[in-house]
């Protein structure tokens, strides 16, 4: 039941107090002095040149590598007093924490640095627009900030706030102990906080940011009209992002299935859990067709692919992309809301939930599979097919049904109730009735000759910013402040909430309803001069800067109430959900959790599973925690779950520096070492994570939980196959956008002329032989023979090792025959295709060896041999996928 | 579930896959001449079947609880959305 922490965080914190050094001292300061003068000068040299962002680029990056260097060698948190150990515990907690809700506190945290980031772009927009023909914004300028304030808003603020609070309160409302991997938890977070600082450091990049709106319409994203290692280091950090919500929805995914406390049948779940299923549900097959798109796209700006740039992929294929993951993106931004509403409003109407089955019904069975059906709306004005067109708009009309009949249930919810009017009530009320305007307005949009007519106005930027701002971010302000007691133990200022409310809805309304005004104002335009305009976006720049400076209301009643608030009842609200109810946490006494005790919240964050800040410092908490592992076996109801690890930030890290070197490639010299430096980092960790698994340091035990209907399968298993459904998206893309190309293009060489035929069937029948080898290593392992397992992996190993080799040596072959992803269609998919499939395989080559050293080390057992099952699924799925790419290069 | 019953001889489920393969190029070079289309259609559905053996065997399907392969049909339907919506929007 327990978890032994092992780490060697504990010997690091007793090295010696750095004593201070006179001499070295002086020559810090005067090195500064020379780099801050430095600096100064170059920058004034700079300022208004076209070098300008290289140099100040530049300059961030050196300052910032100082810093790193800086505390690296002088630890300023080990050194000198208490104080600054404690500050070096508390950091460390942080840095290294998997507990989910600690991790959901830093996405909420981080959310709101980023909605910070996204609302002053939008300032800065405001500004432009606020009066004709303008000039705050330049053109290019213009174009990067509405760009990344679309994007940063949805993917870095509104959907992690969300998860922030899905992490804190899913565990809980399931009575689980944590997610099912806390530690790929913690990866998803950083990878999440890492990508959007490559996103914003990419406005600094020579080519400026991304500017091509946040649809990131092809061709203009590619290298032609969009050129630099600034847009290009934007998308990496996007598909960074990806990355991390894919891993982030499988967890969530398993969590819920296979993580369900004793009792928590599936009919106990209660709404914001079940909307949040919904959510993870279309992330998981939403985000890995985007995923495809960003790779063909990466590929055309660094790999010379013609995905996007001819006229056979070209614009068409990356809308269809772009939009089937597009669509069901708008449901994971708006879901977690409905979810926060539909907990809010019963308990301050202190009514049931009106109709509770029918929304969940009518969520799943319709808006989640049709969300995948719908994309075409947003095409209305390509020239697909009319047929097509009609399709679409019906289906459309379709998906706007449930959300009727999840609007009713709520009113019917709270008429006739005894209305409780504090602020979370208020803002899910507002959260609805801004829906309704907002979603009335889309369904003007739905229809094709309307479309036809609104396509690109203002209208549909007031149509989706009363979709996103009002109706998700009010519902996640509803969720903010009805949880506020839970997660911090004390209450916020109710006085200040209500304030926070009513400007808000007011600003909010001056900003966007003018624009339900602007028809006739196409959006994404960096100026007007049209009288009409004027007034209209006038109001709604006043509208912006009232909105944007409320918001700091929130931020101000947070921090004050989190240290003065009254303390807060363990249940203020008499909910009935599980979350409200004590939980069992281990006091600590004499620096070490001894006895396990009821408490109610209010210890400060993180109470719970994890240990209080307020009482011990994180690296103390942790040594507790293994001597409490120790200490109170007896207590069988007494669980610590406290594990760090240092891998996900390093990790995180190190990709990161790895995609910055990237980007820049091309471009500057800086590039080669700044990739090998990060692929370096992110090497060891990934070697430090699988020597982590090797010794057993961070190992979860499968406990005793409801897993109606996978009673059989286990977490792992449910984990490879979600991410083995995500893998089938992403494939599918990729041979969908093939087969696209190949319908569009001219000509398509036959059979045998491109890719000979005999090569191909050699490396096939080799790959599809791997597949049983790896069958037959898990077969003698069954039997208790590592030995067999080891041969078999051994040659299994081989034969994948072989096959990569023949795909290399066909590269090899058609490079020596000048003919390279550019030359033509059918060379852009062959080596993309095949690349990703290669990828694949290499992937299992190093699982491989990670399992043969583990098999070595006598790893495995007879009764303990779940890795080499999960290896020989992944496997075999590879070889599947080959099926159908060797079909479509050499024999179709 | 038991061990014992999650066990199989995948040598003729590996030949089975070997020889759909064979069948494909076969008709690569002997049926292509006379129709593509339907050289084309078996290649696809030998491929099916390929990937289904694989499915049933090899990534242990075919042993595991009925709800997981239920659930295997979630992305076969979205797969089959996508295809069959992106090359309909195909201009002619
Ligand atoms: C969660 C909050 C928000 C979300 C999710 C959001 C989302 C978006 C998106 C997706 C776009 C389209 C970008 C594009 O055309 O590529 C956009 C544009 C824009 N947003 Fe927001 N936004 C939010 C808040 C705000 C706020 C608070 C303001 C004003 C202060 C604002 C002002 C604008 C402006 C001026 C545009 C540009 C319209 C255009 O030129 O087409 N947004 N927003
Ligand atoms: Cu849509």
């Amino acid at each position: 039941m327990f978890l032994i922490y092992k780490s060697k965080m504990g010997e690091e914190e007793l090295a010696p107090v750095v004593k201070s050094r006179p001499s070295s001292q002086t020559a810090f300061y005067a090195i500064l002095a020379v780099l801050v003068v430095a600096t100064a000068v170059l920058v004034d040299l700079n300022y208004g040149t076209p070098a300008e962002r290289l140099v100040f680029s530049e300059v961030v990056i050196i300052w910032g590598a100082l810093l790193l260097l800086y505390f690296i060698f002088n630890r300023p948190f080990i050194a000198t007093s208490e104080r600054f150990r404690k500050t070096e515990s508390w950091v460390k907690r942080w840095l290294y924490t998997t507990n989910h809700k600690d991790i959901g506190i830093l996405y909420i945290v981080t959310a709101l640095f980023y909605a910070f980031v996204g609302g002053m772009l939008a300032e800065f927009m405001r500004t432009q627009l606020a009066v004709p023909q303008n000039h705050f914004l330049n053109p290019l300028e213009y174009n990067e900030a509405v760009s990344i304030h679309g994007l940063v808003m949805i993917f870095w603020f509104l959907s992690p706030l969300a998860f922030g609070f899905a992490n804190y309160f899913v565990p809980l409302q399931i009575k689980a102990k944590d997610l099912a991997f806390p530690r790929l938890n913690a990866l998803s977070y950083w990878t999440y906080a890492f990508s959007g600082l490559l996103v914003v450091l990419a406005f600094f990049l020579p080519g400026g940011d991304i500017n091509g709106g946040w649809t990131l319409y092809s061709p203009l994203t590619s290298n032609t009209f969009m050129p630099g290692p600034g847009p290009t280091l934007g998308f990496a950090g996007f598909t960074l992002l990806i990355g991390s919500i894919t891993i982030s929805s499988i967890n969530f995914i398993v969590t819920l299935v296979a993580e369900r406390g004793p009792g928590v049948t599936w009919s106990k779940i209660p709404m914001f859990t079940w909307f949040i299923l919904f959510t993870v549900v279309q992330m998981l097959f939403a985000f890995p067709d985007l995923l495809s798109g960003m790779f063909m796209l990466i590929a055309d700006r660094l790999a010379g692919t013609i995905f996007f740039t001819s006229t056979a992929g070209g614009a068409l294929l990356w809308d269809n992309i772009f939009w089937f993951f597009g669509h069901p993106e708008v449901y994971i931004v708006l879901l977690p809301a409905f979810g926060a509403i539909c907990e809010v409003l019963p308990v301050f109407a202190r009514k049931r939930l009106f109709g509770k089955n029918a929304i969940l019904v009518a969520t799943f069975a319709l808006v989640v599979p049709f969300s995948f059906l719908v994309w075409g709306h947003h095409m209305f004005t390509t020239p697909i097919p009319p047929t097509e067109k009609m399709a679409f708009m019906v289906s459309t009309m379709g998906i706007s049904l449930p959300f009727d009949v999840i609007v009713i249930a709520w009113l019917i919810t709270i008429t006739g109730g005894s209305l409780r009017l504090k602020t979370p009530f208020l803002f899910a009320l507002a959260s609805i009735v801004v829906f309704i305007i907002g979603g009335i307005a889309g369904v003007f949009l739905a229809s094709v000759p309307l479309d036809m007519l609104f396509r690109g106005s203002y209208f549909v930027v007031a149509h989706f910013h009363y979709v996103m701002v009002g109706a998700s971010v009010f519902g996640l302000f509803a969720a903010f402040y009805y949880w506020f007691p839970k997660m911090t133990g004390r209450m916020y200022n109710e006085f200040l909430g209500k304030l926070h409310f009513a400007l808000s809805m007011i600003s909010f309304n001056l900003l966007y309803f003018p624009m339900y005004f602007l028809m006739d104002m196409p959006r994404r335009i960096v100026t007007y001069n049209v009288p009409s305009w004027t007034l209209p976006n006038l109001l709604a720049t006043i509208g912006g800067y009232i909105f944007g400076a409320v918001q700091f209301i929130l931020v101000a009643n947070f921090i004050q109430s989190m240290r003065n608030g009254a303390p807060a009842p363990a249940n203020p609200w008499d909910a009935d959900t599980p979350e409200w109810e004590p939980e069992q946490v281990l006091e600590e006494v004499n620096g070490g959790f001894t006895t396990p005790a009821k408490i109610t919240p209010s210890l400060g964050l993180g109470v719970g599973n994890s240990p209080p800040i307020a009482k011990a410092p994180a690296v103390d908490a942790l040594r507790s925690a293994q001597q409490a592992a120790t200490t109170t076996q007896a207590g069988p109801s007494v669980v610590v779950r406290h594990h760090v690890s240092t891998r996900p930030i390093v990790l995180s890290g190190g990709i990161s520096i790895a995609l910055l070197g990237l980007a820049m490639l091309q471009y500057a010299y800086l590039g080669l070492p700044i990739l090998a430096i990060g692929a370096t980092i992110a090497v060891m960790s990934i070697v430090g994570w699988a020597w982590d698994d090797m010794n057993s340091v961070f190992r979860i035990p499968e406990g005793i939980t409801e897993k109606w209907p996978f009673t059989q399968v286990s977490r792992l298993k449910l984990g490879m196959w979600s991410l083995i459904f995500s893998d089938v998206i992403l494939f599918a893309t990729i041979l969908t956008g093939d087969a696209y190309i190949r319908i569009n293009s001219p000509t398509w060489p036959a059979p045998n002329t491109l890719h000979p035929i005999v090569l191909g069937t050699i490396s096939t029948f080799i790959l599809l032989s791997s597949s049983p080898a790896a069958y037959m290593a898990l077969d003698s392992i069954r039997k208790g023979s590592t030995r067999g397992m080891l041969s078999w992996l051994g040659v299994t190993l081989a034969l994948g090792a072989i096959f990569d080799g023949f795909e290399f040596y066909e590269w090899w072959q058609l490079f020596s025959q000048h003919m390279y992803p550019s030359t033509s269609n059918a060379l852009t998919t062959y080596f993309f295709t095949v690349g990703i499939h290669a990828t694949h395989v290499l992937i299992g080559l190093l699982v491989m060896v990670y399992l043969i050293i583990k098999g070595l080390r006598g790893g495995f057992t007879k009764s303990n041999h779940e890795a080499v099952e999960m290896f020989g699924i992944y496997w075999s799925f590879v070889d599947a996928l080959w099926v159908f790419i060797f079909a479509f290069f050499f024999l179709l | 579930m038991d061990e014992e019953k999650r066990r199989f001889n995948p040598i003729p489920v590996w030949l089975a896959v070997l020889a759909s393969t064979a069948i494909q190029i076969a008709s690569v070079y002997k049926l292509r001449q006379y129709s593509v289309v339907a050289t084309d259609t078996l290649i696809l559905l030998v491929g099916a079947f390929e990937v289904t053996l694989i499915g049933a065997y090899f990534m242990h399907l075919k042993f595991e609880q009925k709800s997981l392969l239920a659930v295997a049909l979630i992305p076969i339907f979205i797969v089959g959305a996508m295809v069959f919506g992106i090359l309909a929007s195909i201009v002619r």
